[in-house]
């Protein structure tokens, strides 16, 4: 705890330096093309309406990009964004956001990181980094206070990601966002790295490495961020702390054992992949589980900064000193591949990390051919079980190398190739993270409706399900309305921007909650699910954000803010073609039961999505409708 | 009264065996008949060192002639501690070499080996950890049989495994009749060769399981009749085996006995003294038959002391270890203390004939490890059934007079 | 003479009485449990020689159950929950078997001698469970209830009865963790 402390402290108090009181509202809008720059004032009226971070970046992105262009050509922008928190040494806060649209799904895709470049960003005093067009050769951006400077890449280009960061030189206020040998190849999943921490998902990386663009850096430092009412910012701040450090879940589980600490809850509730989801558990799993690495690896802390919960983890790996990966990423790349050594999942996700791919997306492809395989749909040497040619099958899927190239598009691009659609476990072309839904109906309607793609983070409903244990998970009952509650709150979350690990901490600590019994808190969030959504405290949120900006912000404009988001999303993948038929799941969660569930449960998808389209105003097609377009004043082109 | 009454019904058992037993001179030549009957013609013979080295393979191998049946293999590197890595590997040389059926020849060790085998192959996955504890097999198993070569586990007829994993630092132990084997073959070629003191702890094994399940919590008629029987052949027995390890009825009756007692305590179950002698064994790597033999006698004045029930028992037993005479001849308020006296005297005249420890301290026992046998004792499952409960000060007590 | 036809399937009734007795029961032992760990020094011994995500369930085969998770420094209850995998399960054959052993009819070891529970997992830390589980029906019922249960019952003392206080005021709340 006195770590968390002293680490907010030295990243937030710099001398007389000048002050960004509130936010900046500048954004930087780079064209590769021209090699030109200009910078947009955001608008009070846009910052109240999309807060910051996604959804500012989303709407940024909905003003200048037409539908329909290919994610791989000049049209397409990818927007960088830290929100309001970014800078105020608020708990969690050293996380920003980037939009763009996805070549792995052909729709919107944003994703959230914990790396140093959105710090740096903002304390260069941009609010925002909007990038489009295509440079003719290999390029690297310096961002500066005063600006863009574009500067030849040919040095860095071909290089991991990890050394690329190294060669553009360490500086205490500079972070940079990169690619590796993935993006460069325009792998689907290839990722943009900042640190040691990722824009993970939907091939974020592959629109850089499209665009030519190596890597960003920007240098930051130049001003300081300041809220505007500053007293009652600090108070807030303090409750924050104070409700993080309480709270079992963020304080002790994720502190100690990072979010491999999961396994023995999935594990348990048969919701842990095994076999390409085949089967939801396995005796083996404890080796997996964050307790056994931490006891067994060394373990130390290595997080997002600022961060007051610090999940993020290093550890000793046969030697080495390599990021401890994620519960994701031990799900599908362990016991999914049904691998159960963290060393060889720890090499892996380094490579990964190096190479800048998805470890989920992946892992999930890994399984497809390994199933595949085993199916005799392709000639692999992959198979369930061995290790044997991992390695190189991540090796040459970063180099678009043989077989390598095809794994490269991702597990549906295969299966629509050589057959086998209903094990390949994606929604909308993006794989599925380590949850099975057939054990966590909530996060089964999740999986289908969210918006990039089967994404657990659009609302986590497995952690009401099955981890703390106050929804049933094999009931249908009010589960529309918690993940249109969620995906609506984590909108705005991932807008403000900060950690979706604190709202542990800030809702559940809540005094209401806290001391009513387990039986009341179940009794409500399962059949009185309007009231709850009602009265859960989000406070904090919405409070951050208001002392910050100097806005009103009532709790209802918060998650109406959210919903926008939301809906924008949603009404801008339809644009792109998205319809009721691509709300669904794989074939294997909707028709065949995991191997050791004896009941044969498969997720009862219909009548959830029914209930969700009501609530969510959608038509039978899947489109918002004009009536709630207009309701959150989202101008329709 | 001079006889009490021995039999009692308790208010619930449960009992069950399935397998057959072929005993008696040439009885391995059976051997090939009876794989036929259950289809297989290609075993694989599990087996340890000690057993190979002292030619009992041949007798298998030869009982073979003249028909069909062929060895698939012979794996004979079965270790004392035999653990889930040597089952898969035997599991892949069996698959390797297309066999159908396991035979086990060995004692506790290699019987408990070739059951884990049994598992990995019928459930056709390496990871044994899946089916840990009771009734979690439920695939009919392949045909199975066991020759034992020593007189003492009665793992023939029981429908326990226990298989250590190093790497989980657990002890698996499996229990399931599907563990049963089909048929097992008492020849008493096979136990002719063990040296008198393996002779001499693996008979007291024997010994105690058919002591510890007739006083034991379940025993019931059934059980009973197979432990009186297996105490009366030991006690004319035990010493003849130890003195003529090459006379050949001795031998088999030595064995009839091992394996009537494994029929008794696979029923009825285990207590305080073998909840002990785990313990020692597992802590300071006493062979089982010498620790149960060392403690047999403490573990029932403990006993003695504790449950007046127990002890009505214990008086009973008499009978079974001293014989009718002497029996009658004791004041039923002796019975019980001259139970254990007899039991005594056979131990104290092996100590004699082929230096058998009575005592831990004689075994590589050390004071300071008295503590943790007792802590360990209280985490042993056989614990469950003793017919008094135990707490660690009592458990230290019964290892310590036994020191 | 009765025809083929006449010969009908006859599904037996449910044993909704004992079913329910069995899950209170089971209710009030699981909180038991998670209250004695904070509480009971002797519990939390046992408790913490188990390795860390350790999880134990007692259930009957096809009825309810109970979940325990050793886990982020507590000893949760996780209720009616569905196990696909927990490192201990001891399971009742029998829903009268559990509801003989729940109303002191048959005391927990003799239904281990009786052979009328079976355990999957390991058995290492059986006898263990068995112990706090003996500790936690004594916390919870009054001795002359509790000699029903298990072999030998502990003197009563203070400390024991204010330790029942707060187990039931924990159960009757349905405190979390
Ligand atoms: N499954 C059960 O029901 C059960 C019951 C009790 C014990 N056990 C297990 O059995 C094992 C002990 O078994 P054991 O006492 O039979 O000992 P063992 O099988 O370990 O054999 C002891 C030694 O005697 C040698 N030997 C055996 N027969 C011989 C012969 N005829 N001639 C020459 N040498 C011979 C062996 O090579 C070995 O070195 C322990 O591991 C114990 O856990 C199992
Ligand atoms: S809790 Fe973990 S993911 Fe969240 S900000 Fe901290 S280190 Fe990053
Ligand atoms: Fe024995």
């Amino acid at each position: 705890m006195g770590e968390a402390k002293e680490k907010e402290v030295s990243n937030v108090k710099e001398k007389n330096l000048p002050e960004i009181i509130g936010s900046s509202n500048k954004v930087l809008e780079v064209d590769l093309t021209t090699r030109t720059s200009t910078v947009y004032q955001v608008t009070d009226e846009e910052r109240r309406m999309y807060l910051g971070g996604k959804g500012l970046g989303l709407k940024l992105i909905y003003d200048r990009m037409p539908a329909k262009i290919d994610p791989f050509g000049k049209d397409n922008i990818i927007a960088f964004m830290p929100g309001v928190l970014m800078g105020t040494g608020a708990p969690c806060s050293g996380r920003f956001s980037a939009v763009t649209k996805s070549p792995l799904t052909g729709i919107m895709d944003h994703a959230s990181c914990g790396g140093p470049f959105g710090m740096s960003l903002k304390t260069a005093g941009w609010d925002g980094l909007l990038v489009k067009g295509i440079s003719e050769t290999p390029v690297y951006l310096v961002i500066t206070s005063s600006g863009v400077e574009f500067k030849d890449a040919s040095h860095l280009w071909g290089k991991d990601a990890f050394e690329t960061q190294d060669l553009l030189g360490k500086n205490k206020n500079a972070g940079a966002a990169v690619i590796g040998q993935a993006g460069e190849n325009k792998v689907l999943f290839a990722n943009i790295v900042s640190g040691k921490r990722f824009l993970g998902r939907g091939g974020m990386g592959a629109v850089m490495g499209s665009k030519n663009l190596k890597a960003i850096y920007a240098i930051g430092g130049a001003y300081k961020i300041v809220a505007r009412e500053k007293e009652k910012f600090d108070k807030i701040k303090k409750l924050a702390t104070k409700r993080i450090n309480a709270n079992s879940v963020t304080s002790d589980m994720l502190r100690k054992f990072g979010t491999d600490n999961l396994v023995t809850y999935t594990n348990i509730a048969g919701i842990m992949p095994v076999h390409n989801f085949t089967s939801g558990s396995s005796e083996n799993a404890y080796k997996l589980s964050g307790e056994y690495i931490s006891e067994n690896f060394n373990t130390k802390h290595h997080t997002c900064k600022p961060c007051t919960i610090l999940c993020g983890k290093t550890g000793k790996f046969n030697g080495k000193d390599l990021s401890v990966p994620e519960y994701e990423t031990v799900g599908v790349m362990g016991s999914n591949l049904e691998i159960f050594d963290p060393v060889l999942i720890a090499e892996w996700n380094d490579l990964c990390g190096r190479f800048g791919m998805d470890t989920i997306s992946m892992g999930g492809t890994l399984a497809w051919v390994m199933e595949a395989g085993e199916k005799g749909l392709v000639k692999t040497n992959l198979k369930f079980g061995s290790p044997e040619g991992v390695a190189e099958a991540i090796e040459d899927t970063a180099y678009g190398r043989g077989f390598g190239q095809e794994m490269g598009k991702g597990s549906r691009a295969l299966s629509q190739k050589y057959g086998g659609e209903d094990f390949a476990i994606q929604v909308k072309g993006m794989e599925m993270a380590a949850y099975d839904p057939r054990g966590s109906y909530g996060v089964g309607l999740n999986y289908a409706v969210a918006n990039r793609g089967a994404c657990h983070l659009s609302s986590t409903v497995m952690a009401q399900e099955n981890f703390v244990h106050v929804l049933d998970p094999y009931s249908t009952i009010g589960k529309h309305v918690w993940v249109k509650f969620f995906e609506d709150f984590y909108c705005a979350m991932n807008s403000l921007h900060t950690c979706t690990f604190t709202s542990f901490a800030y809702i559940l600590e809540n005094p209401l909650t806290k001391y009513s019994g387990l039986f009341y808190l179940k009794l409500v969030m399962g059949y009185l699910y309007p009231l709850a959504t009602k009265i859960a405290d989000i406070s904090i949120y919405h409070k951050f954000w208001s002392t910050i900006t100097g806005m009103k912000m009532s709790r209802s404009d918060f998650l109406r803010a959210g919903e926008r988001i939301h809906i924008l999303e949603r009404y801008m993948n339809t644009r792109e073609g998205i319809t009721v038929k691509d709300d669904t799941l794989p074939g294997r969660m909707l028709k065949e039961g995991r191997k050791n569930d004896p009941k044969g449960r498969v997720v009862p998808l219909e009548k959830m999505l029914k209930n969700y389209y009501r609530i969510r105003s959608y038509d039978e097609n899947g489109k918002p409708t004009e009536g709630i377009m207009k309701k959150l004043s989202i101008a329709v082109h | 009264m001079l006889f009490k009454k021995n039999v009692v019904i308790p208010e619930y058992y449960e009992f069950f065996n399935s397998v057959k037993i072929i005993s008696g001179y040439k009885a391995l030549e059976a051997i090939p008949f009876e794989l036929s009957r259950l289809g297989a013609k290609r075993p694989i013979i599990i087996t340890d060192k000690g057993v190979a080295q002292a030619g009992l393979i041949k007798y298998v191998v030869d009982s073979f002639g003249g028909t069909d049946t062929v060895v698939g293999a012979i794996y004979d590197e079965t270790p004392q501690d035999s653990s889930n890595i040597v089952v898969n590997q035997i599991a892949s040389i069996y698959r390797a070499n297309n066999c159908d059926s396991i035979i086990a020849v060995g004692g506790g060790s290699a019987i408990d080996t070739a059951k884990g085998v049994n598992i990995v192959i019928t459930e056709n996955s390496d990871d044994l950890l899946k089916f840990m504890g009771n009734y979690r097999l439920s695939k009919p198993m392949k045909p199975f049989a066991v020759i034992p070569t020593t007189a003492g586990t009665g793992s023939e007829v029981t429908m326990v495994a226990v298989i250590a994993n190093p790497e989980k630092n657990v002890k698996m132990s499996f229990t399931s009749e599907l563990l049963l084997p089909k048929f097992t073959v008492l020849d008493p070629r096979m136990t002719a060769s063990m040296p008198s003191k393996i002779t001499a702890a693996t008979g007291m094994d024997a010994l105690t399981h058919a002591v510890e399940a007739f006083i034991g919590t379940q025993k019931n008629p059934v059980s009973d009749a197979f432990a009186a029987a297996a105490m009366e052949l030991i006690r004319n027995n035990i010493v003849t085996v130890v003195k003529e390890g090459g006379n050949k009825d001795v031998r088999l009756a030595m064995a009839n006995a091992s394996m009537l007692a494994g029929l008794a305590f696979s029923n009825s179950m285990v207590g305080v003294v073998h909840a002990t002698a785990h313990a020692t064994g597992g802590i300071c790597h006493v062979p089982h038959g010498v620790a149960n033999s060392i403690l047999l006698p403490f573990g029932l004045e403990f006993y003695i002391g504790k449950s007046p029930k127990t002890k009505e028992y214990i008086e009973s037993l008499l009978l079974h270890v001293a014989g009718p005479e002497m029996y009658v001849q004791t004041a039923p308020a002796e019975r019980a203390v001259k139970a254990v006296a007899a039991i005594r005297s056979i131990t104290s005249e092996l100590n004699k004939l082929c230096g058998l420890p009575v005592r831990l301290s004689e075994v590589g026992v050390t004071e300071d490890k008295l503590e943790s046998i007792a802590k360990s004792t209280l985490n042993d499952g056989a614990l469950s059934f003793s017919p008094v409960e135990v707490s660690f000060e009592e458990a230290l007590g019964v290892i310590k007079a036994a020191y | 003479m009765k025809a083929v036809s006449d010969y009908k399937e006859i599904v037996p009734k449910k044993k909704w009485f004992e079913t329910i007795v069995v899950r209170v029961f089971f209710f009030f032992i699981g909180m038991g449990m998670q209250t004695a760990y904070r509480i009971d020094p002797d519990v939390r011994k046992e408790v913490d020689s188990w390795p860390e995500t350790f999880s134990f369930c007692m259930s009957v085969v096809g009825g309810p159950s109970m979940l325990m998770l050793k886990k982020a420094g507590s000893f949760q209850y996780l209720g009616e929950k569905e196990t696909f995998y927990c490192d201990v399960e001891m399971c009742f054959k029998n829903i009268t078997f559990a509801y003989l052993i729940m109303t002191g009819r048959i005391s927990v070891p003799n239904a281990i001698y009786h052979n009328r529970q079976f355990v999957k997992g390991s058995l290492n830390y059986g006898m263990s469970i068995i112990r706090v589980m003996n500790i936690v029906q004594t916390l919870l019922l009054p001795n002359f209830l509790a000699r029903f249960y298990i072999k030998k019952v502990p003197k009563l003392t203070l400390k024991k009865l204010v330790n029942r206080a707060i187990t039931y005021f924990n159960i009757g709340y349905g405190v979390i963790k």
